[in-house]
C-alpha cells in the first residue's frame, strides 16, 4: 500500500465536517483528516482530544473506533455513545471547529481471504468498527458471505440499520434486551443456534465484555476461529504507558497497539 | 533544532546543563514510565530531542505489573497503578538498548527492585553498556507491594539502597524520591549523604478514585499515583524546599506541560526537568517545553541555565 512503517500514525488538527445525533445519546462525528483516512483499516481507532484545541480539559484524549474512512474525500467518521463527561463534551463540539486527532492506531481486523462465511457480532456501541469492516470486505472480497448479529438494549441502541441494509450483506439478525426490535434476548442466543447449523467459518466481535466472553465460549465450543476487538481506558495511545493492558494467554498485552483486535483464542476476558 | 553551544548569547542562549559528570545538551528529559524505552513514541518524538532518555523501570527479571484497570482520569490529572510491568534487564539490554544506541543520546536507566540486592543486580548488569550514562533508583513507586516506595519513605533504608549501588557501578547515581512523606528534605539529605549524585523530584502522589456505580475502587490496585498538572504546585514546592537543603542537582518533575512550567521549576532550583503525563496530553509537549525555556531566556536576557537556577530564592 505504501512504504510507511506499520505503526505510522498522524497527529493532526482536523476540521470537524459533521456531527449528528443518530439516536438518543449516540453521535456520529466526521473530521477531515486525509492522512488518517488514507491509512485507516477496520478495527483501528483514533485518540480524539475532546476539548477545544489547546485545552487540557479533559486531560486525556478519548479512544474512539473508526466507523468509516473515505480516502477520496479525506473524511474519517466515528460513532460514539455519551457515557461520561468526555463523550458528553465531544457531543457538544460543532461543525467547522477543529479537533486534535492522533491516528490511526492499533491492529486492525485481519479476516483470512479464504473465509467463506463471516459472522460479525456487535453489541451496542461495539458496532461501528464492524460497519467499517463489512464495508471494506464488501469491496475487497465481494464473494465472502457476511451475517451481522447485532444486539442492543432497545431498538434505539441499534444504529445505521438502513446503511447496513444498503451494504447488501447476506443476512442481518437483530436482538434487543426488551424485545422492541428483533429477537427478544441476547444476540448470542441466535448466534448459538446458527453456529451449529450454518456455514459460518470465522467470527469478528466487538461489544461489551460479557458479550465478548459469550462469543468466545460459543466459538471455541464450535471450533470456529475469530477475532475480538476490546476497549480500555487509555492514556498515551502509542504503547508506552502500559495503562490499557488486558489479560491474554501470554500475559498482559496493550489494547492500544497489540490490539484492540486480538485473536479470539488469545484474550482472557473477565470482569 | 540548533546544536547547543558552550557559551550562551542573549539571542541564542545555551541550554546545556550539568548533572554530576553528565553534560546534557538540554535540560528536558522524559519522566520514567511515560516514554517506554523510546520506540513507542518514534512516530512523534526522536530520542535525540531529549537531553537524556530516562527509561521505564527495569528489574532483574520480568514483572507482570498490576491487573487492569490501571489508570483513571481525574481533574487536571490521572491516577495510575501500572505496577512497574517491565521486560527485565536481559531483554532490556538486548532490545531496548540496541534501539536507543543509534540515537546517541545519553541513557538514564531507571532501576526498580524488591530488595536492595535487586537494585544492585540491575546496576551491575547494565554498567558495561556504554550508552547507559546514569542510573535512577526508583525508591518511590507507590504501586508495588515490595520494594519501591518501601525504600523511599524511610531515610535509613533510602540511604542504604543508595549506598549499596556505587559498589556495583562507577556511573552517575540519581535517586527518585517520593512526595508521600512528611518531609522530603530529610530523605533528600539522607541519600545525598549516602552518595547520590542527583535526585529526581517528584514521583506520583498516592491517591484514589471510587467508582460510585460499582461501589468499588476504580483501579484494581485500589490506590494509585496521581500525576499531571494537578500536582505541579506540590512538585515546585518540594523542589524549592529541597534545593535549600542539599548541594547535588535536582531533576524537577510533576505536571510539566506548558511553555512556562519548566522555568518555574528551574527558578525553584531544578538543574533539569522531566515530562511525564504531559506526553500523554500532547506528544509535542517536549518541543513546547524546550521552546518555552529558550523563549523565556531570550525574553529575560539569560545566557545560560546556571543564571536562572534557584533565582527565586533571592532574599
Amino acid at each position: 500500500m505504501s512504504n510507511e512503517p506499520q505503526n505510522a500514525a498522524y497527529y493532526v488538527d482536523a476540521e470537524i465536517v459533521g456531527l449528528r445525533e443518530l439516536a438518543p445519546a449516540y453521535f456520529e462525528l466526521r473530521v477531515l483528516a486525509p492522512d488518517i483516512a488514507r491509512l485507516a483499516r477496520p478495527g483501528q481507532f483514533a485518540q480524539l482530544r475532546v476539548g477545544q484545541t489547546g485545552s487540557i480539559d479533559p486531560l486525556l484524549a478519548r479512544p474512539i473506533s473508526i466507523s468509516h474512512a473515505d480516502r477520496a474525500s479525506g473524511e474519517v467518521s466515528f460513532i460514539f455513545k455519551v457515557v461520561g463527561r468526555g463523550t458528553a463534551m465531544l457531543a457538544e463540539r460543532a461543525h467547522n471547529e477543529h479537533m486534535v486527532v492522533l491516528g490511526p492506531i492499533g491492529h486492525p481486523f485481519e479476516i483470512p481471504p479464504a473465509v467463506t462465511h463471516l459472522a460479525l457480532v456487535a453489541g451496542g456501541v461495539g458496532m461501528p468498527p464492524l460497519f467499517f469492516l463489512a464495508e471494506t470486505l464488501r469491496r475487497e472480497y465481494p464473494e465472502m458471505a457476511i451475517t451481522l448479529y447485532y444486539g442492543g438494549r432497545t431498538q434505539d441502541d441499534l444504529l445505521l440499520l438502513p446503511e447496513w441494509e444498503a451494504l447488501g450483506i447476506a443476512r442481518i439478525v437483530l436482538a434487543t434486551d426488551d424485545g422492541s426490535r428483533g429477537y427478544h434476548g441476547l444476540i448470542t442466543e441466535p448466534l448459538q443456534c446458527d453456529l451449529g447449523q450454518k456455514s459460518i467459518d470465522f467470527l469478528a466481535g466487538c461489544g461489551p465484555r460479557p458479550m465478548l466472553r459469550a462469543v468466545q465460549k460459543l466459538a471455541q465450543a464450535a471450533g470456529i476461529p475469530g477475532q475480538l476487538s476490546l476497549e480500555a481506558r487509555m492514556a498515551c495511545g502509542v504503547g508506552a504507558c502500559l495503562g490499557c493492558v488486558c489479560g491474554t494467554i501470554s500475559g498482559h498485552r496493550r489494547v492500544c497497539v497489540d490490539g484492540p483486535v486480538f485473536s479470539l483464542d488469545e484474550v482472557t476476558i473477565d470482569d | 533544532m540548533t546544536e547547543p553551544e558552550d557559551h550562551g548569547h542573549p539571542s541564542r542562549p545555551s541550554l546545556t546543563t550539568q548533572i554530576g559528570n553528565l553534560t546534557l545538551k538540554n535540560p528536558v528529559l522524559p519522566a520514567s514510565g511515560t516514554y517506554g524505552y523510546g520506540e513507542e513514541w518514534l512516530p512523534f518524538i526522536s530520542p535525540q530531542l531529549w537531553g537524556a532518555v530516562v527509561t521505564k523501570g527495569v528489574s532483574p527479571t520480568p514483572w507482570p505489573g498490576n491487573e487492569p484497570p490501571r489508570i483513571c482520569e481525574t481533574p487536571s490529572g490521572m491516577l495510575n497503578a501500572i505496577g512497574l510491568q517491565n521486560l527485565g534487564m536481559e531483554a532490556f539490554a538486548h532490545k531496548a538498548l540496541s534501539f536507543l544506541r543509534e540515537y546517541r543520546t545519553p541513557v538514564i536507566v531507571n532501576i526498580v527492585g524488591k530488595t536492595l540486592e535487586e537494585y544492585v543486580a540491575v546496576a551491575e548488569r547494565l554498567t558495561p553498556c556504554p550508552e547507559v550514562r546514569a542510573f535512577e533508583l526508583n525508591i518511590s513507586c507507590p504501586n508495588v507491594k515490595e520494594g519501591g516506595i518501601a525504600f523511599g519513605v524511610d531515610p535509613k533504608s533510602a540511604a542504604a539502597v543508595t549506598a549499596a549501588v556505587p559498589a556495583a557501578t562507577e556511573k552517575l547515581l540519581i535517586v527518585k524520591l517520593s512526595p508521600n512523606v512528611t518531609d522530603v528534605t530529610v530523605i533528600a539529605q539522607a541519600v545525598e549523604a549516602a552518595g547520590a549524585d542527583a535526585i529526581s523530584l517528584i514521583n506520583t502522589l498516592l491517591g484514589m478514585s471510587i467508582d460510585i456505580k460499582r461501589r468499588r475502587p476504580t483501579l484494581s490496585n485500589q490506590v494509585g499515583g496521581l500525576s499531571g498538572p494537578a500536582i505541579k504546585p506540590v512538585a515546585v514546592r518540594m523542589v524549592w524546599q529541597t534545593y535549600k537543603k542539599i548541594s547535588i542537582p535536582i531533576i524537577g518533575m510533576g505536571g510539566i506541560l506548558t511553555a512556562t512550567d519548566a522555568p518555574e521549576f528551574i527558578l525553584a532550583g531544578a538543574t533539569a526537568v522531566a515530562i511525564g503525563t504531559g506526553l500523554f496530553v500532547d506528544p509535542l509537549t517536549p518541543v513546547k517545553v524546550l521552546d518555552g525555556i529558550r523563549e523565556y531566556m531570550i525574553a529575560e536576557g539569560f545566557n545560560s541555565l546556571d543564571e536562572i537556577r534557584g533565582l527565586a530564592h533571592r532574599g
